[in-house]
């Protein structure tokens, strides 16, 4: 029998399953598809894997063909130029005529031999230097090793080497000298030489020619650069900030000048085609590459200032995104899909997504990343939508409920100079002052103690100074709402109408449309607990004090009241007709009461045009009020500045009282410091009839809006007595942080008794980087999307509550509706999404010069104290134009000078004040402008007294002198000032001023004397005032200092001085009109002299 | 006591959304796509096995030669049993290479490394997922101490792995597919072995944000909610608390828990001693004592397991006997 083993190897009869079977086909399928896949790899890793290299091609492409064609267009338009064509032939026919020079050709020859000896020369000393340099290597080793039988014979072969190097070296200069004096007479020939006048006419001709070929030749250019264009991954690395940008490589024309919109119009006809290479492929807006650009930087474009290739900024430091990513657009731009090449984006993509360019929803939203290296800059250049939300930020109070990084400095300072004040300075100071009593310790002698008590005194002294103007400079976002305290200070009883309170409470809006009040959307019930709380807790005279309905006037105070009303000024910030400036929209349905109108649905509250003014005041003046209203139904409500600064007069007598509106008038800072209302230096006759005319006047009658808060109105006091009523309003008050922009009495921590609940809102500092996460989208559809979640908040801050269950009203949200536009909405959205926490070096944040910040605080000054809405300042101003010209208009009879144009009463245009007026005049006379008495008698507007503070004051005089660039200590002006205090050009002056030609007395007002046209300023405090190099300048060219950018230009300047000296700068004058000019200044700065005074004033009395 | 919660604890509110998005999109994550593999490989093996070993028994049987399985069938009894490596096993190999190679090319290429974003801590991900072989221990986390589910457990499965071959007596069943010869051993692997996958797959698939439990189909919400209301087992089925008001454990609860985790054990130790001793006393007394106890804890260790899952969640049980030093 067999064993199993011998069995298994007998061969069978039958086929085997395993060995008979063929394996090929398996084989070789296998092997084809594993072929196949490699194929794929090679692909994936060369093609696939790289999409940059498909846009690379396509931009070669599409630019060659582009430009081919500019250059056959370009051809054929030279053509068709007979001059041109002439040039041509002229140029080519000196070529010939320098060509068929027998030298010309004969030196062609020989520079053609010479360049083949040359070659082989240069190859013959390379070798002899090859072999040459390792014998010397090895000697220098021999020595150093001391093998001195190998060094000496070493040392004969270099020997032996060197004279044939030599020898060759020779011969190779000699060449190439001569090939250099060759080629030097074929390029400028001497001109001596015979090829001299030929080789002129050439040179000559062929610039002609070139002058019609600049074009061409300079895209002749560009297409061999984009021939030679290399497909590789571009990179910008800035280690500083964190960048490694590859964006360029996709994005190839960015960097490029030259691809702008233009050159892609046209490249193809496939439109969708075309506006993807115009996305895609185009110059970067304001792209400058320029070595020859100014010093000054800071005046200049932003790419200019923020150099992107050269590893300095990059693109994404800017834009965002994800700079090394090159696999993909969405990987590389951070967002999902459609939305990677679109801006409007559906959600963001795994990280960092690219900020919206000139997206319909968002704006430039780009300049979001402006903000973490320019913090403090007011108006950024380039940054619009951003300083505007800066802007708003401070205007429509976010930063009082919230904290904000770079907001509210003046607040922080305040705050860490208290609390140095009480824990540090003034135990310090007991304890000092204890051992000054006792004589001395043993750490300290009594004089030393002395000494560090009277050193922290002064401490003390300055911290608290600084503290007083502190308390100036500081103001709630809102009026206060407290009790009086002191110095005859009204509150909030004396001022308003009960009735008037809930009404205004339950929708700000539908009172007074634009107001910054936002709407807290309150119920029913809230607007009456809170109306009762505020009511209870802020103390009053009592209403006995003021008669509620003192309304009749007599007509002859009201109509004296109007003129001053008109003549004022007032209207330089206040409005006061309905719904002037602003569209009412019915908002005025709380969310919790009814479905919310989101966003997209609401229209927006319509206020000046501003937007485009604030864009570019040169090409957009400031539009007329009704052109305001007629054409911008839906506009936008930007900045509280011009007449739009304070708040619209209109229904004014409903809600204050008439005895508080005279002492507001005579004192606003007296009854509530640091208001923003400055004082006009009235009589208290004059506050009285301009209050009676105020309150009887400006009705609200035309301005319908349904819910206004009317049902209020008949609302007995009693239900605001109510105690319980009350109690449940301070609930309230506290929940919704009234007093975070409101001063109420129970929330001063510093009333005794006072709570200090501090910031109701969120600290919104590093909003930008808080992560995606931990927004709550609720069940709103907005696109997953840091700004759309902002965006939607600011306009409709409540609607993340809808479709939520919240059974207790403390787990609501409570944030009020501002009435914001889109606009507006975006601009703040930009400032919090650009507040990240993300560190930058220290390199790059903005520094500004001294003459930088000074200018940067001054705007912010100007910008408080709504300077611009009566001046123009640096350019720009005089926003309130319109309204003064109309009330002086109606007013015109009632003027000093009926005559006058309306014009001539504008406030004085302040461009170049910084070098006309004297600094310390201008402090003194920003401080309390009433002490100057008048310098324009012809004006009616009054200089209102700001209440500004020292620092506040020397600012502005530091911004002014800032905006002329003068520098301080002004030694010229002493030297000019000396020269000028000589009698002899005094009475040079004074002969002039009194001459015929001259004949200043007719417009000059001096002292007491009144001149016949009173247009001219008082001269008689000209030194004090006026810097003597202003007037050196000014007497004989006052046109110069016209009005030159302020709008509108068509109307006449308000500059009325005309030139007596031929409109020739002093420079330009004949010596003697020069000395009579500067006699003339010597004279007005001689005025001062009291005595010298009386003297002329009694000569000019006698002119008449 | 909810229904809805107490049938495993679950969000199975009707408003929330279901799709089959939610679904495509976690199974296409390249993250899970071993996942899927090893569902498809694990399952084909499997009826590999059964299917080997079910007709191997069916052949021996008939024929009562062990050797034989399912290419040899009967018929073709005079084939060679035996064949060369070179050229018969290694051609078929060099194919297998091939194919495989092939896979891990369309793999790498057409599935790129599921790389998330830079990590930062104060911004983790959620749900935060082990490695997918890990993620049976992250699931065994929701019903045990840490202790238990992080260290005694997989401790024990290592031990209980590395002791097979001292306690598996039985000599049957070496180079060639079978289940009657070793039922027993077979059972207790393929139970513990897919048990192990399935939590695999619960972790991979059913638990979304928060650790939830999310049907397939059903929208991963990271702001889901559901009711987290465990009690301890003689709180739920005693109304013994398990820490008094001042929060020392109650010696009510620590008796009643002791017994029930004692009584668990005992019962799942001795009930198959006397089954064995009255069936298959050959089998005991071949298997002796020790080697017994130590199956039998095994075994009810592993059972342990799956009693308390399902005490967890269908009855809402958090922890069935807590001590000072470590919570069962």
């Amino acid at each position: 029998m067999a064993t199993a083993d011998e069995k298994d190897d007998q061969k069978s009869s039958k086929k085997d399953p395993i060995c008979d079977r063929s394996n090929a086909p398996h084989f070789f399928a296998a092997s084809a598809l594993l072929a196949l896949t490699v194929v794929w790899a090679i692909a994936d890793e060369t093609w696939l894997r790289r999409p940059y290299k498909k846009y690379q091609t396509e931009f070669v492409e599409a630019a060659q063909t582009r430009l081919e064609q500019l250059i056959g267009e370009e051809e054929k338009r030279l053509k068709a130029i007979p001059e041109y064509q002439a040039a041509v032939k002229e140029s080519e026919e000196a070529q010939k005529a320098f060509d068929a020079h027998p030298d010309v050709k004969k030196i062609k020859d020989r520079l053609h031999a010479l360049t083949g000896e040359l070659n082989t020369v240069r190859l013959d000393f390379q070798i002899a230097r090859g072999d040459y340099q390792p014998v010397v290597y090895d000697l220098e080793h021999a020595w150093l090793e001391k093998h001195d039988d190998d060094a000496k014979e070493l040392f004969k072969n270099v020997k032996t080497a060197e004279p044939r190097i030599k020898e060759i070296e020779k011969k190779l200069f000699s060449l190439q000298d001569e090939k250099a004096k060759l080629q030097d007479r074929l390029e400028k020939p001497a001109a001596d030489d015979p090829l001299a006048p030929l080789k002129r006419q050439v040179d000559a001709t062929t610039k002609a020619r070139q002058a019609y070929e600049e074009n061409l030749t300079a895209l002749k250019t560009r297409l061999s650069g984009v021939i030679g264009f290399a497909h590789e991954i571009k990179q910008v690395y800035s280690p500083a900030i964190k960048v490694v940008d590859r964006c360029h490589t996709c994005h190839v024309g960015a960097d490029k000048p030259g691809y702008d919109a233009a050159f892609w119009d046209g490249s193809t006809k496939d439109k969708a085609e075309q506006e993807h290479r115009k996305k895609v492929y185009s110059t970067h807006p304001n792209f400058l590459i320029d070595p020859t650009l100014p010093a000054n930087r800071f005046e200049l474009d932003y790419l200019s200032t923020h150099p992107v290739l050269d590893n300095r900024f990059g693109c994404t430091s800017c834009h965002l995104g994800n700079g090394p990513a090159t696999s993909s657009a969405e990987e590389a731009h951070g967002l999902e899909g459609e939305a990677a090449t679109h801006w409007d984006h559906k959600r963001e993509f795994e990280i960092n997504p690219v900020l919206p360019v000139n997206s319909a929803k968002y704006g430039d939203m780009t300049e979001a990343s402006c903000l973490r290296c320019h913090e403090t800059e007011v108006a950024l250049k380039g940054g619009e939508q951003l300083s505007l939300g800066k802007q708003l930020i401070e205007d429509v109070g976010c930063i009082g409920c919230h904290k904000i990084k770079g907001f509210a400095g003046r607040e922080l300072e305040r705050e860490n100079l208290v609390v140095r004040m009480k824990k540090e300075m003034l135990p310090r100071r007991e304890k000092l002052s204890t051992v000054c009593n006792e004589g001395g310790n043993e750490q300290l002698s009594p004089e030393e103690a002395r000494r560090q008590l009277a050193a922290l005194d002064s401490e003390i002294r300055s911290a608290s100074n600084r503290l007083e103007e502190l308390d100036k400079e500081i103001k709630f976002i809102g009026p206060p709402l407290n009790s009086p305290s002191g110095n005859g200070r009204l509150g909030l009883r004396d001022k308003i109408f009960a009735r008037w309170l809930p009404r205004w409470i339950s929708n700000p809006h539908a009172f007074r449309p634009g107001t910054w009040m936002p709407n807290p959307l309150l119920t029913k019930e809230e607007v009456e607990a809170i109306s009762a709380f505020i009511w209870q807790q802020a103390q009053g005279k009592g209403v006995a004090d003021w008669s509620d309905d003192k309304r009749d006037f007599p007509k002859d105070v009201r109509e004296k009241g109007h003129v001053l009303f008109d003549t004022k000024g007032c209207v330089a910030c206040h409005l006061h007709e309905p719904g002037e400036g602003v569209q009412v929209v019915d908002d005025t349905e709380p969310l919790r009461t009814a479905d919310p109108v989101l966003p997209t649905a609401r229209k927006g509250y319509a206020v000046y045009a501003l937007e485009k003014w604030y864009k570019d005041p040169a090409k957009h003046p400031l539009p007329k009020k009704e052109r305001a209203i007629a054409r911008q139904p839906e506009g936008v409500r930007l900045l509280r500045m011009g007449s739009a600064y304070g708040p619209n007069l209109t229904g004014i007598g409903e809600k204050v009282r008439y005895g508080w509106l005279v002492e507001w008038l005579l004192d606003p800072q007296g009854v509530s410091p640091g208001a923003h209302m400055p004082s006009l230096r009235l009589t208290r006759a004059e506050a009285e009839q301009i209050a009676a005319f105020v309150v009887t006047e400006f009705k609200r009658e035309g301005v319908t809006s349904a819910g206004g808060g009317t049902e209020y109105a008949n609302l007995p006091l009693s239900a605001l007595e109510d105690k319980a009523q009350g109690e449940k309003g301070q609930a309230l008050v506290k929940r919704y942080g009234c007093y975070n922009c409101h001063s109420i009495d129970p929330f001063d921590p510093e009333k005794p008794g006072g709570l200090d609940p501090g910031k109701i809102g969120a600290e919104l500092s590093s909003h930008g980087s808080k992560p995606l996460a931990q927004f709550d989208f609720a069940f709103i559809e907005v696109p997953h999307y840091r700004p759309s979640w902002l965006l939607t908040k600011i306009l409709e801050p409540r609607v993340w509550d809808r479709g939520k269950y919240k059974a207790e009203p403390k787990d609501q949200l409570i944030m009020p509706r501002f009435g914001l536009t889109a606009e507006e909405g975006r601009a703040i959205t930009t400032v919090l999404v650009g507040l990240v926490d993300e560190k930058v070096a220290g390199e790059y944040k903005f520094d500004p010069s001294p003459r930088q910040r000074a200018i940067i605080e001054g705007e912010r000054l100007v910008k408080k104290f709504n300077c611009r809405s009566c001046h123009i300042i640096d350019g720009r101003g005089l926003y309130a134009r319109d309204q003064l010209l109309a009330e002086i208009e109606e007013q015109k009879e009632k003027l000093p000078d009926p005559n006058a144009l309306a014009s001539d009463y504008l406030p004085p245009n302040l461009n170049g004040q910084g070098n006309r007026a004297n600094p310390d005049w201008m402090f003194r006379f920003l401080k309390d402008p009433g002490q100057y008495g008048v310098i324009r008698p012809y004006h009616v507007i009054t200089m209102p007294t700001f209440g500004m503070s020292d620092s506040e004051a020397a600012a502005l005089t530091e911004y002014f002198v800032a905006l002329e660039n003068e520098g301080y200590p002004f030694e010229t002006k002493k030297e000019l000032e000396r020269e000028l205090d000589d009698p002899a050009l005094v009475d040079v002056g004074r002969k002039s001023y009194f001459s015929k030609e001259r004949q200043c007395y007719t417009c000059h007002f001096v002292g007491t004397f009144k001149p016949q046209t009173p247009l001219g300023p008082d001269l008689a405090k000209g030194k004090e005032r006026l810097n003597p190099a202003f007037l050196v300048r000014f007497i004989p060219d006052p046109i110069a200092f016209n009005h030159q950018e302020c709008p509108p230009l068509d109307e006449p300047p308000n500059m009325r001085m005309t030139s007596f000296f031929n409109s020739r700068p002093f420079g330009l004058q004949p010596p003697e009109a020069q000395r009579e000019i500067k006699g003339l200044a010597a004279f007005i700065l001689k005025l001062q002299d009291p005595r010298y005074l009386a003297d002329v004033v009694r000569e000019l009395e006698g002119t008449r | 006591m909810h229904l809805e919660t107490a049938l495993f604890g679950l969000t199975t509110s009707p408003l929330a959304k279901w799709g089959l998005k939610p679904i495509v999109e976690i199974v296409t994550k390249p993250d899970n796509v071993p996942i899927l593999i090893m569902i498809v490989l694990g399952g084909f093996f499997i009826w590999l096995s059964f299917y080997l070993a079910l007709q191997n028994d069916r052949l021996k049987k008939e024929s009562g030669d062990p050797k034989r399985d399912q290419f040899y069938p009967p018929e073709q009894a005079e084939y060679p049993v035996r064949i060369h490596v070179w050229p018969w096993l290694l051609r078929g190999e060099f194919i297998c290479v091939i194919v495989v190679t092939l896979i891990l090319m369309v793999w790498s290429i057409a599935l790129d490394a599921p790389l998330e974003d830079p990590a930062n801590a104060n911004l983790t991900p959620n749900p935060s997922k082990a490695p997918w072989y890990f993620l049976g221990l992250q699931e065994m986390l929701v019903y045990f101490d840490p202790w238990i589910a992080g260290v005694v457990a997989p401790s024990l499965i290592v031990v209980g792995l590395m002791v097979i071959p001292y306690i598996d007596v039985n000599p049957k069943g070496n180079g060639y597919y079978t289940f009657r010869e070793r039922p027993f051993a077979i059972s207790v692997f393929m139970f513990g072995f897919m048990f192990w996958m399935l939590l695999i797959v619960i972790g991979t698939f059913m638990r979304g944000p928060g650790w939830i439990w999310f049907w397939p189909g059903q929208h991963w919400d990271p702001h889901a909610v559901v009711a987290a209301t465990n009690l301890d087992f003689p709180d739920r089925f005693f109304g013994v608390p398990t820490k008094d008001a001042y929060g020392k454990l109650t010696v009510g609860h620590v008796v009643i828990g002791g017994l029930a985790t004692a009584a668990y054990f005992v019962v799942m130790m001795a009930a198959p001693y006397f089954w064995l001793k009255k069936k298959k006393p050959e089998f005991l007394a071949q298997l002796g004592m020790p080697r017994y106890l130590l199956t039998a804890f095994l075994g009810a260790g592993m059972m342990g397991v799956v009693m308390k899952i399902v005490l967890r969640l269908a009855f809402v049980v958090k922890y069935v006997w807590v001590t000072p030093y470590a919570r069962f």
